[in-house]
């Protein structure tokens, strides 16, 4: 092991017998394992992730140059336009990237498939984005077995007698799904188990399903 | 001497320019691993990409970061 993977490990926060060993026998870093740590922990922390609030970018020229931004127009050059300036950075760092996981911790809508009889302990839920481009599902599957060879679970959703595949899978977990519909127009949720035979129609073996 | 708060906020400023200056996947990665605290696996279902794929930018991420952020250290030995 050499330094450079000894500190991309460390600030993964990864612990062996290897990083251990390095880290006895190598002054330098061992001299830098305090600044890794301290850049780990604020990876782990909201300013490094999210915009700042006027607060705190008052807060960060403040601590700088002991002026509250609502006096630093007076100044012009050195430390303290730095500062605003990056301070202002800190507002546009990160676009689109980040949409997925941002809209993880908020879904616009969320519904329980129960079990049928096919399926017996088995439980699911789903969690719906609403898109431009339609719905985004993450299905949350639970004790629901592992389809059997030539077959894969498909979740529809559906309309009266109208509907439309959201994707298939083959077991228990966390599925992102999509749909080109909204939920709007079709309120029904159900999942089946479906033969891998090229047939378009659902197969009718409901396992999930939230009903009518 | 630098109070703790400055230097806490002086590094969380450090970490998010470096930050910037990875490419897009590499960042997801770190924000859910680090922010979001999830495992791998859990990155790679949000992502919606396989676990190896995760990891492999998982560890190309915290090279970068740490190639990056080297010049912290050497200031501060």
């Amino acid at each position: 092991m050499n330094c450079e993977e000894y500190r991309a490990a460390s600030l993964a926060g990864e612990s062996s017998e290897a990083l251990q060993h390095h880290v006895e026998s190598c002054v330098s870093c061992r001299a830098a394992a305090d600044r890794i740590a301290a850049g780990r922990v604020a990876l782990r922390g909201e300013a490094v992730w999210e915009e700042p609030s006027p607060e705190l970018a008052d807060r960060v020229v403040r601590l700088v140059t002991g002026v509250p931004t609502a006096r630093r127009g007076t100044r012009r050059g050195g430390l303290v336009p730095r500062i605003a300036a990056a301070a202002a950075v800190l507002t546009v760092v990160f676009g689109a990237g980040w949409a997925l996981l941002l809209r993880a911790g908020g879904p616009d809508w969320e519904v329980t498939l129960p079990a049928t009889q096919l399926a017996p302990g088995a439980s699911a839920s789903v969690r719906g984005w609403n898109e431009e481009s339609g719905t985004r599902m993450v299905l949350t599957v639970n004790g629901l077995a592992p389809a059997p060879g030539g077959h894969v679970y498909e979740l529809w959703l559906s309309s009266g007698p109208v509907y439309i595949s959201a994707g298939t899978f083959t077991g228990s977990g966390d599925i992102e799904l999509w749909s080109g519909v909204s939920r709007a127009d079709y309120p029904r949720l159900w999942v089946t188990l479906e033969p891998v035979d090229g047939e378009a129609a659902p197969s009718g073996q409901t396992v999930l399903d939230t009903g009518t | 001497m630098l109070s703790p708060s400055f230097e806490g906020t002086w590094e969380a400023w450090e970490v998010r320019t470096a930050l910037d200056k990875l490419s897009p996947e590499e960042q997801e990665v770190l924000r859910a691993t680090h922010y979001l605290g999830l495992t791998h696996e859990e990155t790679a279902a949000g992502l919606g990409v396989p676990v190896g794929t995760v990891k492999s930018r998982s560890h190309r991420a915290h090279r970068h970061m740490a190639a990056l952020l080297a010049h912290l250290e050497e200031a501060s030995a």
